[in-house]
């Protein structure tokens, strides 16, 4: 037999005021961040005798924990959860009001959700997107014909002091060194690398891999383009283009 | 290391420990105002030998207890660890292996544990009386971190010559 009451209790606990100053409060909801932290609302009067919920920015500020960035389709996914749950984005703040308490209830569920979504916009960041397009280039070359001739993230010194480090090394006679390119600052990295090479005066070749969404500027992907022996665009044909180098 | 090992306690350890060094001390009222106004952020280059680091400081405008203090690991691929975080006031926290809740100022560590047991590798935290503003913080958290203006460079401490 289900205890209803203890059940509601029980959820009914979690949720708590502490009053942080005179008619504000922080608002425990037992809802927490990825990294533990308790979702951030505060409860208070918004000047018209409305209840406003508002965590005062917490949200995107949390977001800028990691390389975040509120890029246009980001912003345009932020918008659609301000806009489904019913809650304001305001100066980077997510708020709500309620005409009265008995109305804040549904009003801070709307809020709990909103914050809960927006936070897990984090996993559409750079360097989760960044590190899973790395994983995959290392994926499909571990499952390649050419596996057994690939080394990854080896470090290779090329002159003194001076190393690189390609995604992967293929060895053979004239070794071909892959570059995966994602995102601008390793647009850098890998143009840097590739002028390493270059002026090694070793019998190394390179190829550099852009990604078919890589958020990078012209300039950077023209000068890719033009330091790689062989630049491969997207992912979908890369190993058949990399055996086919490698064998040239 | 790559963008899929965990890095061990004894790891963790060595990293907050290894001297680091700054160009210049940090100047709070320099942190930088967000685009919509809401927190003001500035990252820090570290110089250290066998890592790379930076600082990062986010303060929110609203609540200027609301802060944190992160010193960020820079992986290969680009990957940025948080190892060690100050966090001021701005709630509770909870680990979430441990089930217990901290109310207040709390430090975030990197641990083995919640790196493979969590989807966030600094998820546990210690409360901390260390500091109760922004500027307590940060003069406790260049003492946890080992950092130093990069100008006393030579300048060694006592237990360098121990």
């Amino acid at each position: 037999m289900i205890d209803a009451d203890l059940f509601r209790k029980s959820v009914c606990r979690q949720f708590d005021l502490e009053e942080i100053s005179q008619n504000e409060y922080l608002v425990h909801t037992g809802k927490y961040f990825d990294d533990g932290d308790e979702l951030h609302i505060v409860l208070k009067e918004d000047g018209e005798g409305k209840i406003l919920l508002t965590d005062e920015g917490h949200t995107l500020m949390w977001l800028s924990y990691e390389d975040f960035k509120l890029t246009p389709v980001r912003k345009s996914i932020l918008d659609g959860i301000v806009s489904q749950n019913r809650v304001n984005l305001d100066e980077g703040r997510i708020t709500v009001s309620a005409a009265s308490a008995e109305e804040a209830g549904e009003a801070l569920s709307s809020m709990v959700q909103a914050i809960i979504q927006a936070a897990d916009m984090r996993r559409l960041s750079h360097s989760n997107v960044m590190s899973t397009f790395l994983e995959d280039i290392k994926e499909a070359y571990k499952k390649a014909a050419l596996s057994s001739r690939c080394e990854f993230r080896k470090k290779i010194e090329v002159r003194k002091g001076d190393f690189i480090e390609p995604d992967i090394f293929i060895s053979g006679d004239a070794p071909v060194l892959v570059y995966g390119v994602n995102n601008p600052e390793r647009a850098k990295e890998a143009f840097i690398n590739l002028l390493f090479v270059r002026d090694s005066g070793k019998n190394y070749r390179t190829i550099v891999v852009i990604g078919d969404d890589a958020e990078i500027s012209k300039k950077d992907r023209d000068r890719l383009i033009n330091t790689a022996n062989r630049p491969i665009m997207g992912t979908e044909e890369m190993i058949s283009i990399t055996e086919r180098f490698v064998e040239a | 290391m790559d963008s899929v090992t965990v890095i061990s306690d004894s790891e963790v350890e060595r990293m907050i420990s290894a001297p680091k060094f700054i160009e210049r001390a940090i100047d709070l009222s320099q942190l930088q105002l967000s685009e919509d106004g809401r927190f003001r952020l500035k990252r820090y280059k570290l110089e250290c030998g066998e890592y790379g680091f930076f600082v990062m400081i986010r303060q929110n405008t609203d609540r200027p207890d609301n802060f944190s203090i992160i010193l960020v690991y820079e992986g290969r691929g680009r990957r940025e660890v948080p190892v060690l975080r100050f966090n001021g006031n701005h709630g509770r926290h909870k680990n979430r292996i441990e089930g217990e809740t901290i109310d207040g100022p709390h430090i975030h560590k990197l641990t083995e544990r919640y790196q493979m047991e969590t989807t966030h590798p600094d998820g546990y935290a210690v409360a901390t009386s260390g500091y109760a503003d922004l500027k307590g913080a940060l003069d406790a958290f260049m003492k946890a971190a080992h950092i130093r203006v990069k100008s006393n460079k030579h300048n060694r401490t006592l237990e360098e010559f121990e």
